[in-house]
């Protein structure tokens, strides 16, 4: 028996797996991409059977995402806890507890004014900087890189490369991944090696007609950068066209919309897909015989959801999932960590209960008569509602009967409570991960402990 | 757009009609109107709803002002600084509505949220977001025009003519001021849900509130998506 229970011991003890066994890490985030957009993106794309890409790795785990002053968190914490394992408040990017979110203001030394392009946060007495993943392999001599759909400073993004106590300080983030320039976050070392997103202009001059959202302080920190010996692409042929060196790439081919298209609105001719920038970004990063850090965000799955508008958010959640597959099939996962979770969830549920088969984006159909359900008002209801969210207010609900809630892409989904803007939610979210150290990666985790799990498969 | 009859109930209405707007060079008719909705309807729960707003509107050539009535003190900018704090956010609901007509024939929609200093870019792909179809012709008549051509012209009285349609139960009743361009009245009924919108004059703002407008900080609708 003693001899039997020192041998369960030595088992229980011994490490499940060799740390640092990674060479390289990629972080794949889902912005607001909850259980319930991926249960739904999965029935749109695959069926009710069928599988999405992320739902093939082996381990998997949840997510608790509150932040350290709210139940539901906003993306600024969240992305943040799991780039430095410390917990921050609303609005706050890789910064400390002691840090509070003060709001950048309008540059009023320019006309017309540039709202938010005056940073705010004091250089001191208002918390400290918090290293990132992506600074700790830099330190260890691999090359790092940051892909997203969302704009380049948008607050995913931001939490791997910047430290400001507000996220909506985008022009501050901007400066603080330029190698040598003013405000240059030393921590990245020689720089960044891959950024790819969206939006110029705040990388750009100020200039009233041409960049009136531009930098107030004239500073054109592409030029700075290819300076620094970086390749600039603005679409996707001059993406495919950049050696595999260090690159920037700002896109703007939905400039009006502040971040890169939605799937269902890009013209792949001109603008690259996630798993294009992905792709590009492993063959540039792969250069570095020490090993990368990639965060990879599909970054208007947010958006869309933050619009009820399921469809865009369905299919960029495929979109998503076309990148992970994409790099599964690039990488080898004897030394290559993947991990995919979302930063928090959001309000989007199943509503009714639909027959099997029933198109996720259509209206409810009840199981037995194969008939549209009815609300207690007497009108049809679609399967994805959202329990608050903006829009018009309606004395009726609108009568879908005849309304193609599917094959219209701008449909909006109805809401329970009437909000400006739906919300994000506060439920936990899934975590997927497969290759080098992916074994740890398992029960019901805080954010937090997502950052220790990778930094010890990671060796960091 | 806050449009004064929801697309399926006009646009259902098949009605044999005649060409009967005045030709589209009319339509640069100046008009300040105050716009009440009001609606109400029965569920099959037994509860009736009632919902009553107005709306001011102020049309030029090439300009659109919309403009939800709120009661005073309902959105002062301390309230909205502090929201802002602790989570971003545009109530589009009472946002005044900014839309123009470019040269080009493109449709603009910006918004100016109440009592905050800023005007809010909103690009094409977010106007179902904010409850804007992008139709320039159904915002600046407040109907789309096209829609008068599914019901039968009754009468004309000046410059007021008069418009209905009944299908399966189902009564519209339009007063249009051939002159304005732009209902007078709007009736809709199908037992319940019942709808009626008025439009009537007002008095021009002194300062068109798009002057002001102009000069606040801009910013996009997506700096609201977190």
């Amino acid at each position: 028996m003693s001899i039997a229970l020192a041998a369960l011991a030595a088992t229980c003890t011994a490490p499940a797996f060799a740390a640092g066994e990674a060479k390289n890490v990629i972080f794949f985030l889902g912005d607001g991409m909850g259980p319930v957009t991926v249960t739904a993106s999965r029935i749109y794309k695959y069926g009710e059977a069928g599988q999405l890409t992320m739902d093939t790795l082996p381990r998997t785990a949840r997510v608790k995402t509150y932040s350290l002053d709210a139940q539901t968190t906003d993306s600024a914490p969240s992305m943040a806890a799991y780039m430095t394992g410390v917990k921050s408040r609303n609005e706050v990017l890789s910064m400390d507890g002691a840090t509070f979110a003060i709001a950048p203001s309008a540059d009023t030394s320019v006309t017309p004014n540039v709202a938010s392009a005056v940073n705010n946060c004091p250089a001191t007495g208002n918390g400290a900087a918090v290293p990132t993943v992506l600074e700790q392999a830099i330190a260890k001599g691999k090359a790092g890189g940051v892909v997203t759909t969302a704009r380049l400073t948008h607050a995913t993004p931001a939490a791997t490369y910047s430290h400001v106590c507000h996220r909506d300080a985008e022009y501050e983030i901007a400066r603080q991944a330029v190698v040598g320039g003013a405000g240059y976050n030393a921590k990245l070392g020689a720089g960044i090696d891959v950024l790819l997103g969206g939006i110029s202009y705040y990388w750009r001059p100020f200039n009233a007609t041409i960049t009136p959202r531009g930098r107030p302080d004239g500073r054109d920190l592409v030029a700075e950068l290819q300076a620094k010996g970086y390749s600039y692409a603005n679409d996707l042929a001059s993406m495919n066209a950049a050696p595999t060196g260090k690159l920037i790439g700002l896109f703007d081919q939905a400039v009006t919309e502040g971040h890169m298209s939605y799937e269902l609105d890009r013209d792949p001719a001109k603008e690259p897909s996630l798993a294009q920038m992905t792709l590009k970004a492993i063959d540039a990063l792969a250069k570095n015989t020490n090993g990368y850090f990639l965060m990879v965000e599909g970054g208007r799955i947010d958006h869309a959801l933050h619009g009820t508008n399921a469809k865009r958010a369905l299919a960029d959640t495929i979109a998503f999932d076309d990148a992970i597959k994409a790099a599964l099939g690039k990488v080898d996962l004897a030394n290559t960590l993947i991990v995919i979770t979302a930063d928090h969830d959001h309000t989007m549920a199943f509503n009714g209960y639909s027959g099997l088969g029933s198109d996720v984006l259509g209206k409810s159909i009840d199981i037995k008569t194969k008939a549209m359900a009815k609300a207690a008002d007497g009108l049809p209801y679609t399967t994805l509602v959202f329990g608050n969210g903006s829009g018009p207010r309606k004395a009726v609900r609108d009568n879908l009967t005849n309304v193609d809630t599917s094959v219209d892409k701008n449909y909006k989904q109805e809401v329970g409570v009437p909000l400006s803007s739906e919300t994000h939610g506060g439920g936990d979210v899934m975590l997927f991960a497969t290759g080098a150290g992916s074994k740890i990666f398992k029960g019901t985790l805080d954010n937090t402990k997502v950052n220790t799990l990778i930094k010890q498969a990671f060796g960091l | 757009m806050r449009r004064i009859a929801t697309r399926g109930w006009v646009a259902g209405l098949v009605v044999g009609a005649a060409a009967l707007l005045p030709a589209a060079s009319a339509q640069a008719q100046d008009a300040d109107l105050l716009v009440r909705h009001w609606s109400r309807s029965v569920g099959a729960d037994g509860i009736t709803r009632t919902v009553e707003y107005s709306e001011r509107v102020h049309r030029r050539a090439s300009t659109l002002w919309v403009e939800r009535v709120l009661p005073a003190g309902a959105h002062s900018h301390e309230t909205h600084a502090k929201g802002g704090a602790a989570h971003r956010h545009i109530d589009v609901s009472t946002a005044a509505r900014w839309i123009t007509r470019e040269a080009n024939g493109d449709v603009r929609l910006r918004l100016v949220p109440a009592d905050d200093k800023v005007l809010v870019n909103v690009a094409k792909t977010d106007y179902e977001n904010v409850g804007f179809d992008g139709s320039w012709d159904a915002a600046w008549h407040l109907i789309d025009p096209a829609a008068l051509k599914r019901l039968q012209r009754r009468s004309q009285v000046g410059e007021l003519a008069r418009y209905s349609a009944k299908d399966k139960g189902r009564q519209i009743d339009v007063v249009w001021n051939t002159r304005g361009q732009h209902p007078v009245s709007v009736a809709s009924t199908s037992g319940l849900p019942q709808r009626r919108t008025t439009v009537r004059t007002i008095a021009a703002p002194k300062r068109a509130p798009w002057d002001h407008a102009q000069t606040l900080t801009k910013k996009d609708y997506s700096d609201y998506l977190d």
